[in-house]
């Protein structure tokens, strides 16, 4: 037994989270600045926090995750992290070039209260940031919400150093996709350009995370939406923010700094929330949704009648972060499957209402969001009634061995598996690859444990 | 591998790396890159601060504490005081294999567990590489030879070996490791091998206590680097070209992109062990596996040096 100190009796915990599912903010602006072409994120803070989340990310995506630190030291401690930043944004322009920083706080400089604006502006003033390039912030203290609230005020803060006001209005429309992976991004623009809709899609980490073999290392890879692009954002005919959690924020500071109109939808993962996507960006663009993705989302469908039986009624735990939990719990009671176990560390009062909805159908589920809700508390409540399915993200793996669960990793962090960036979730097509994992993980679980005389050839 | 092969002049290498500093930071580099002469070791400067924004290798002291240090104890519940990330960023990255035998009162194993406090905002007050001596003479043993080589993070005595460095700090650093006096406790300390054995051991010609450093195993005009950073990484590899390169996970991807294959010197890759005589067969093995593996022919397209035949199409 890998978690053998974890008992079957639920006992009241104050002020310890044991096995979290959420991490700190930092990580989650420093993927969304990954999603700039050309971008190099910045950790305002000691150098700690930057390597654990370029290791994060790196055992994540198997790529090259680059980001500089400030460095701090006691010094900066106790009299601000000024002289770092100044220095630090120097030796950034004179070294790596970037067409842009991105500069994120630490729990650390939050503390001291380093006003980043203040700092960037004399940064400005003194010549440390070469004419042309540009220098946008967020504030991440780790202390508050989680990664998924760093990313959603990474967004925040390219909407409030980037977009640019306009009196036109294009048809472009704005895609801000969440928290996906670099293959979900690509999707959803494949999915814009078979409907003929122009989109400019930010942030974007496709063609960054998930960047070509060429035998050289590229600073900054071809991939990530484009400064320009952003800027002109501005002056899009609209905005779809996917996933509340991560992209309405963002969507709707695009709204007060610029007047574009933004339409607030899940993260298009499993049928209805793709149809609804779908059905939103041709509301908004006026374009209809061709046969050739009618016809994906019959083949979804043709898969889910086929293999129904077993799907149907199968207890599944899952964890992670608000806006996935929502649309896979969603997908989940679509081919009827019962999410009765949901879990996420991030903090939010709109996630219960939320995950209520959902799960109306499902009255035996249990969820928990933010504080003491952790991993430990899910396998207790497995311990308690056990689940035919684990649908999360690595750290599953223990619950999955010790529980002799069949196991499916969607989520962040995957340090153990690859395919989630080079292969969507999101959309019909990542619909079907999803099922067909889920499919694949029950049926050979049963072909490994079932007794002899039980083996089915065909299934 | 060709130990004959011509190497590029160290002298010069530095001089182009350190021409595209900022003036402050390339003077502070230019004292941490140097180049080697076992016969008159040179004084390298080692753990010193970052230069804030080099892209640097380093971590923090809570990753050595609770990674390196408490990582592989196994029936301690480690509490980690502070904000998520710490403690889930030390959950289980770092290798630790223990059996702790059946559950039971003896078969604790708390390694798999991520304790945190968790800290909100409500909770906070506001107020205002040391591995790479032994790997070379692994290389070595393969034919192959060392360039260059540095440590994340590491003494001067572990560059220059053990021996009276005149003009070392008294700490042998800059300010952060505090004095420590050690004594053995009269009861509890138990050595393995008693003075008298340890004498006749000496006797017979085994040394203790020695380290010899990096730099006296090291080539003349090899270089050495401490807390080398991104931009340095990239020109070595450039100008070197090596057959492989050794580092941590930040490194692995952005190397292997390059197209020289990666050996991460803190995971082994989730390999190993390299310990002893059979963990330097299994060191061979994977240093053959990664040099002599077949993807690294099929990086470049077949087209890109053919084009010709493209001309050819294009025109049919």
């Amino acid at each position: 037994m890998l978690l053998r100190h974890t008992p079957k009796e639920i006992k009241p915990r104050e002020a310890l989270t044991v096995n979290p599912a959420k991490t700190c903010q930092p990580i989650g602006a420093m993927y969304a600045a990954l999603g700039i072409h050309g971008c190099l994120p910045h950790s305002h803070g000691s150098q700690g926090c930057c390597a654990y989340h370029r290791s994060a990310l790196t055992r994540h995506y198997k790529e090259p995750v680059m980001a500089g630190t400030s460095s701090f030291t006691e010094g900066a401690s106790v009299f601000g992290g000024q002289a770092n930043l100044l220095a630090a944004l120097d030796t950034l322009f004179t070294v790596y070039d970037p067409e842009i920083v991105a500069v994120h706080t630490t729990c650390l400089s939050e503390t001291i209260g380093d006003d980043l604006n203040q700092i960037i502006g004399k940064a400005k003033e003194e010549g440390k940031i070469p004419p042309g390039r540009r220098v946008i912030y967020a504030n991440t203290p780790s202390y508050v919400g989680s990664h998924v609230t760093g990313f959603s005020n990474m967004i925040e803060g390219i909407v409030r150093g980037l977009p640019e006001k306009s009196e036109t209005r294009s048809e472009t429309i704005n895609i801000i996709p969440g928290w996906v992976e670099p293959s979900d991004m690509r999707e959803i623009k494949r999915l814009a350009t078979e409907m003929g809709v122009p989109v400019t899609v930010f942030p974007d980490t496709s063609g960054v995370l998930d960047s070509v073999m060429t035998g050289h290392a590229a600073m900054y890879p071809k991939g990530g939406a484009p400064v320009k692009d952003i800027v002109a954002a501005g002056g899009n005919k609209h905005t779809l923010a996917l996933g509340n959690f991560c992209s309405e924020a963002g969507a709707k500071a695009l709204e007060v700094k610029c007047g574009v109109p933004y339409s607030a939808l899940d993260l298009p993962i499993g049928i209805s929330a793709t149809d609804r996507f779908l059905q939103r960006l041709s509301e908004v663009s006026g374009k209809p949704i061709p046969e050739s993705i009618e016809d994906e989302r019959g083949r979804l469908v043709d898969f889910i009648t086929d293999m129904q039986q077993y799907f149907w009624g199968k207890r599944v735990a899952l964890w992670g972060d608000p806006d996935q939990l929502v649309t896979l719990s969603e997908f989940l009671v679509d081919i009827d499957m019962r999410p009765v176990y949901v879990v996420s560390g991030t903090p939010g009062k709109s996630f219960d209402a939320r995950i209520a909805k959902v799960l109306g159908s499902v009255p035996e589920a249990k969820f928990k969001n933010g504080a003491g809700a952790d991993m430990f508390l899910m396998h207790q409540w497995i311990k308690n009634e056990k689940v035919d399915l684990l649908l999360g993200n690595t750290y599953g793996k223990y619950i999955a061995r010790d529980e002799g669960i069949p196991f499916v990793r969607v989520g962040f962090p995957i340090f153990d598996r690859v395919g989630h960036s080079y292969m969507p979730l999101v959309g019909y097509a990542g619909a079907i690859r999803l099922l067909e994992r889920i499919l694949n993980a029950i049926l050979d679980h049963k072909d490994a444990t079932c007794p002899e005389y039980q083996m089915e050839l065909v299934e | 591998m060709n130990m004959t092969q011509q190497t590029p002049d160290a002298e010069t290498i530095k001089a182009e790396i350190i021409g595209k500093y900022p003036a402050k930071v390339a003077k502070k580099r230019a004292k941490s890159m140097v180049v080697n002469d076992p016969e008159s070791i040179p004084q390298v400067q080692a753990n010193v601060r970052t230069v804030p924004g080099i892209i640097t290798q380093r971590g923090c002291c809570y990753a050595g504490c609770k990674g390196v240090v408490l990582g592989p104890t196994r029936d301690i519940v480690n509490i980690t005081h502070g904000p998520i990330g710490c403690g889930f960023y030390s959950w289980l990255t770092r290798r630790n294999q223990t059996n702790p035998g059946e559950v039971g009162p003896n078969g604790e194993n708390f390694m798999m567990y991520c304790f945190s406090t968790d800290m909100q905002d409500e909770n906070i007050v506001f107020v205002g590489g040391s591995r790479a001596h032994h790997y070379q003479d692994l290389f070595r043993e393969l034919g192959m030879k060392s360039v260059a080589a540095g440590y994340e993070f590491a003494h001067r005595d572990g560059y220059e070996g053990r021996r009276v460095l005149p003009t070392i700090q008294a700490d042998a650093d800059s300010r952060n490791i505090e004095e420590l006096h050690v004594e053995a406790d009269p009861t509890a300390y138990n050595p393995r091998k008693s003075t008298d054995e340890m004498q006749t051991f000496a006797t017979q010609g085994y040394e203790f206590n020695d380290y010899n450093g990096m730099m006296t195993e090291m080539e003349k005009g090899s270089l050495v680097i401490d807390d080398i950073s991104h931009y340095e990484m990239e020109k070595l590899i450039e100008t070197y070209h090596p057959a492989v390169f050794c580092a941590g996970i930040k490194e692995k991807y952005c190397v292997q992109k390059m197209g020289v294959p990666l050996k991460q010197l803190h995971s082994y890759d989730y390999g190993g062990p390299y310990a002893g005589f059979r963990g330097a067969i299994n060191f061979y093995r994977d240093i053959d596996r990664m040099v002599n593996a077949k993807v690294w022919k099929l990086v470049r397209p077949p087209w890109k040096d053919s084009p010709q035949i493209v001309a050819e199409y294009a025109t049919a």
